[in-house]
């Protein structure tokens, strides 16, 4: 009984709590024991808050009794990449340097998360500083993909679409600088979405390169994705960068069909090197998308090829300014005994970040320093303006495009570790979307012949979640891939 | 040889505002330590800076004064050093693209005007030998940095130059502009050269400078150094060097003067600024009167010498007493004398600001609205505005207190005068027969009848006539 | 090379050992020649991109906040004397 619990949607437990078949506490209870029984061989959690869980879920149950203020989320337990800041839940970006480090406020989207009545059950493992595409850098040990447990479940929010695919939450957040949302999904057959830069107020998560980073939903289906959305969107003031326009309710694009849809395919995302599995489920997503009455349009992005290079410029060198206040004197780790304040900022830092993390910060420091700037980091700003007008481009003749989220199935845990550029390489079709803060989701397609989920990227014009949602949703409901689950 | 001496001054000025420059909390400078802070200013992880109107405005209110091209794009950007002040890393200010370029303060060209955010406070005296202790109330109070051009050729030009600008920033309403309590800050670049080169010389910069003095001194003993370091042929090497104003001598720093690189770029945080065409307009209808206008309408509308205006508006607080006690009594001329002399004489003799006068502006008016009615004499009014300065008190209750009204009852003086006459037949006899002289002494002695209340006018009327 | 990293480790205030020293190197290296291919690109007259979208920040109005985070604030510094920050004594200036 209590699996069926773990396996249901958002959306379903959302159903049952306001039908009063279940309480939130008998919903948190079922999880609590999953995660305690499955999460050891996934580690998805960096920290658990359970008691905090069930106080929660005892208050969503009072809501839903009283019929006050009930939404689509309260009583449903959910969890948080650990990039999220939580007030007075420790909150570590999954660096040793941040271990211990309880912050004394909220986030916006924690904030509206937390008024809807979600009930938190933790937080997720992730990337060091959401920096990798593997999991693998995380202070807090890797995360297992929970289709097989020798691959990786994809990063930087890996332990978010694992406790998702896990049926350890039933949904979750992370966060997307270069694809963290999209690449995870993909990996373990969940939803993710990245939203447009400046959708969702960034006040709160921690940043890793500011103007790349977005928040959203990594779920189970395209209809919690929505239900999460309708609570996050919308602007802030705390955030400069938020966008002041109008939230549509996202659960009104849930619309089964793609008619009059236009879908661009771009030829420069389905070149050599491409795995064939990955190449013909996207290109089998495309005939469904047809038949379910979209017009396919061959487009071009020219400069697609430049988007990896351009931002392992641009975010190493914003993550070597945001990673400045770890300093080991306002929070987290601070080295034994030094004699000298710059011993106690080296010895702090070099103990605290992880080698990948460690390796971007350089890299970061040189391309912006005196002599380089102009030939790193203002070339990479110029080039980011042609990927942006790419899009703005094919835009003019179609209303959203059809790539993979990742050139390969997932790969095996270690396989990458060593080869950083390798790496970068499997964020390739994500990357080009965040340069141009345009919105992507991630969505089933398929699962390789060894059984390694395979995802499909819609990308949509600037503030338009609304399509990528219906188009998203149309799909799913026309295929079976969403309601696969690895066997645990 | 003979040398020429360039200076550029840098200020920053603390901006007037309620809350900081990217975040809500106050800028009072008064609170305990670490209590006027929040996730913003801390550097809190996560936490993002939102722009304070109030502080755009300020600076955009300077620029106009300053002549200043306002520009309708600048950006904010981020200066990356490490120092346990600043909480991020970086300090958040503009670099490329500044709020404010160009502008000129009396023949001193000005290169440009930006916003950025204050520095916390470290504190060195808390008796542990090995360890500093930092307050984070002060980080992220608006500043404005005035970038001035190499225009000033002695210290001397430097001083005039700083007391200019804190004075305009002060009638502006942007900025306390007090040196010692750091508000006001400058930093000096100075370099000298032989009479006739056109390159410069190698520059010095000079910090904690805290107060006029301080800075004309500093730059005058920086002048004689570097001019002996060149007659030694010695190389002035460019460096930062702190002010000590009890050795009275710049000192290197010790620490081991490392390149900086600050590594600027644009903040990803924040967008550009846009100020628009509109918003400066509102903003330049709604300056104040500066100090030369002010001095302008001063000759004009009051008649008082150029001269005096000058001085009268040398402090907003100065002018806005004069027009004070204009208001309550409209004899601009007098009004001014008295300020002119025995007000700022008083004042400087004890080095006392306007702001902290005890004479209030009104009661300086009734003075001398009382000596022009002849309730005091001239003579009386010097010790009852003595007596003012150092109680405060209104001259009416002074004057009540003292008995020192002036006696103007002609019945009471002739009888002082008859009184007078008749006990001293001697003199009266002489001055009959031409020892015109003791007039004088006559007088005297009727004062002293009176108390020395009598009014001298009077006096010297009833004497005339029954003297012959 | 190694030079140059060292010193940029320093600005960033992080030191390392000379074989890891060596290891950053090798790896700074290949990342810094792997971006290199953006000079491929013309990129003349082209204007940079620092947000991806254009939108105008408004500026916040000139209201303070009481102030309620303070004590949660500072009870994260892992050395602190009473309210303040503790730090190894630091030379005025320097």
């Amino acid at each position: 009984m209590s699996y069926d619990i773990c396996q249901k949607s958002a959306a379903s437990l959302s159903q049952m709590l306001q039908r009063k078949e279940i309480s939130s506490v008998e919903i948190t209870r079922a999880f609590i024991e999953r995660i305690g029984k499955i999460d050891p061989s996934i580690g998805s959690y960096i920290l658990s808050t359970f008691d905090l869980a069930l106080d929660q879920a005892k208050a969503a149950d009072e809501r839903i009794k009283k019929n006050k203020n009930v939404t689509p989320l309260t009583g449903v337990p959910i969890a948080l990449k650990d990039i999220f800041v939580t007030k007075g839940v420790e909150t570590t970006c999954g660096s040793k340097i941040l271990k211990g480090y309880v912050p004394p406020y909220n986030g916006t989207a924690v904030q509206r998360l937390l008024d809807a009545g979600a009930v938190l059950l933790g937080k997720l493992n992730m990337d060091e500083f959401a920096m990798g595409s593997s999991n693998e850098h995380s202070a807090f040990g890797p995360v297992k993909n929970p289709w097989n447990r020798d691959y990786v479940p994809g990063g930087s929010s890996g332990g978010s679409a694992a406790a998702v695919a896990a049926d350890l939450c039933a949904a979750s957040f992370g966060t997307d600088t270069g694809g963290s949302i999209r690449q995870p999904s993909s990996c373990c057959s969940t939803v993710g979405l990245k939203p447009t830069y400046g959708r969702v107020s960034r006040y709160g998560i921690i940043a890793f390169a500011s103007s790349l980073d977005q928040l959203g939903p990594i779920a189970k289906d395209v209809t919690d994705c929505a239900i999460l959305m309708n609570v996050v969107a919308g602007h802030d003031l705390n955030d400069a960068t938020s966008i002041d326009a109008p939230v549509p309710d996202y659960t009104k694009s849930l619309i089964t069909d793609a008619k009059g849809l236009k879908i661009g395919i771009p030829k420069e995302y389905f070149i050599e090197g491409i795995d064939s599995e990955v190449s013909s489920s996207v290109r089998a997503a495309a005939k469904k998308f047809k038949e379910l009455g979209a017009r396919l349009v061959d487009i071009s992005l020219p400069h697609t090829k430049y988007a990896v290079p351009a931002y392992y410029i641009i975010a190493p060198a914003e993550a070597s300014a945001n990673l400045a206040r770890y300093d080991g004197i306002r929070f987290g780790h601070r080295a034994k005994g030094p004699k000298e304040l710059i011993d106690l900022y080296q010895k702090s830092r070099t103990e605290g970040f992880g080698p990948e993390v460690t390796l971007r910060i350089i890299v970061g420091t040189y391309v912006l320093s005196s002599g380089y700037y102009d030939a790193y980091y203002l070339r990479a700003q110029k080039v980011r303006t042609l990927i942006k007008k790419d899009f703005l481009k094919a835009f003019e003749g179609c209303d959203a495009i059809l790539t993979p989220v990742m050139p390969t199935p997932p790969f095996k845990l270690g396989e990458k570790l060593e080869d950083p550029l390798t790496m970068y390489l499997s964020d390739i079709f994500t990357i080009p979307v965040n340069l141009a803060g345009l919105p992507g989701i991630s969505v089933p397609c398929g699962f390789s012949k060894s059984g390694l989920p395979i995802g499909l990227q819609l990308i949509g014009k600037p503030l338009d979640e609304a399509t990528l949602i219906r188009t998203g949703y149309a799909f799913e409901q026309a295929t079976e891939w969403h309601k696969k689950k690895p066997t645990l | 040889m003979k040398y020429e001496t360039v200076i550029g001054l840098e200020v920053h000025a603390q901006l007037k505002t309620k809350s900081k420059m990217f975040c809500a909390c106050p800028t009072s400078s008064n609170l305990s330590p670490n209590t006027a802070i929040c996730p913003v200013c801390t550097g809190q992880p996560g936490t993002l800076p939102v722009v304070n109107k109030a502080a755009v405005e300020m600076a955009i209110k300077t620029g106009l004064a300053l002549k200043s091209s306002i520009q309708e794009k600048s950006v904010f950007a981020r200066k990356n050093y490490f120092y346990p002040d600043l909480p991020k890393g970086y300090q958040i200010s503009q670099h490329e693209l500044p709020l404010c370029l160009g502008g000129h303060l009396d023949g001193i060209s000005l290169i440009r005007i930006h916003l950025e955010e204050d520095a916390g406070k470290l504190l060195h005296d808390f008796g542990h030998p090995d360890m500093s202790h930092v307050d984070f109330n002060r980080c992220g109070v608006p500043l404005i940095e005035i970038v001035s051009g190499p225009d000033m050729r002695s210290p001397e030009d430097g001083g005039e130059y700083l007391r200019k600008l804190r004075n305009i920033l002060v009638y502006l309403d942007v900025c306390e502009g007090n040196l010692q309590e750091g508000n006001f800050r400058c930093d000096a670049n100075i370099s000298i050269r032989p009479e006739g080169a056109e390159k410069l010389g190698t520059r010095t910069e000079l910090k904690n400078l805290n107060s006029f003095k301080a800075v004309e001194k500093a730059l005058a003993y920086e002048i004689e150094r570097q001019t002996k370091v060149l007659n030694e042929g010695g190389k002035v090497v460019q460096e930062t060097l702190l002010w000590n104003d009890n050795t009275g001598k710049t000192e290197s720093m010790r620490t081991k003067e490392e390149a900086h690189d600050y590594r600027y770029f644009p903040d990803p945080d924040l967008l550009p600024l846009i100020v628009e065409k509109e918003w400066i307009e509102k903003i330049k209808k709604g300056l104040p009167e500066l100090a030369d206008q002010k001095a302008a309408r001063f000759v004009k509308e009051y008649g008082i010498p150029e001269y005096d205006a000058a001085i009268l508006t040398s402090e907003k607080a100065l002018a806005d007493y004069y027009e004070a006690a204009i208001s309550a009594y409209k004899e601009p001329k007098k009004i001014s004398n008295w300020i002119m002399t025995e007000l700022l004489r008083e004042l400087k003799n004890d080095s006392r600001e306007i702001s902290s006068c005890p004479i209030a502006a009104l009661n300086l008016a009734a003075l001398i609205k009382i000596i022009d009615e002849g309730v005091i004499s001239g003579k009386m009014a010097k010790e009852v505005f003595e007596d003012m300065y150092k109680s405060g008190k209104s001259p009416a209750d002074i004057v009540a207190a003292k008995g020192m009204k002036q006696v103007t009852d002609e019945g009471a003086i002739e009888e002082a005068v008859d009184k007078v006459i008749a006990d001293n037949p001697k003199q009266t006899g002489e001055y009959k027969t031409g020892k015109v002289a003791l007039f004088g002494f006559f007088v005297g002695q009727v004062m002293k009848e009176t108390k020395g209340r009598g009014n001298p006018k009077i006096i010297n009327d009833l004497l005339r006539k029954k003297l012959g | 090379m190694k030079e140059i990293i060292k010193k940029m480790a320093h600005l960033a205030r992080l030191s390392f050992p000379d074989k890891e020293l060596s290891r950053y190197t090798e790896k700074v290296t290949a990342v810094l020649e792997y971006v290199k291919q953006l000079e491929e690109l013309d990129v003349k007259g082209i204007e940079p991109t620092s947000h991806a979208v254009e939108v105008l920040g408004k500026p916040r109005e000139d209201e303070t906040v009481e102030c309620k985070f303070a004590q949660g604030i500072v009870s994260n510094a892992p050395e602190r004397d009473g309210m303040y920050y503790e730090v190894p004594r630091v030379i005025e200036g320097s």
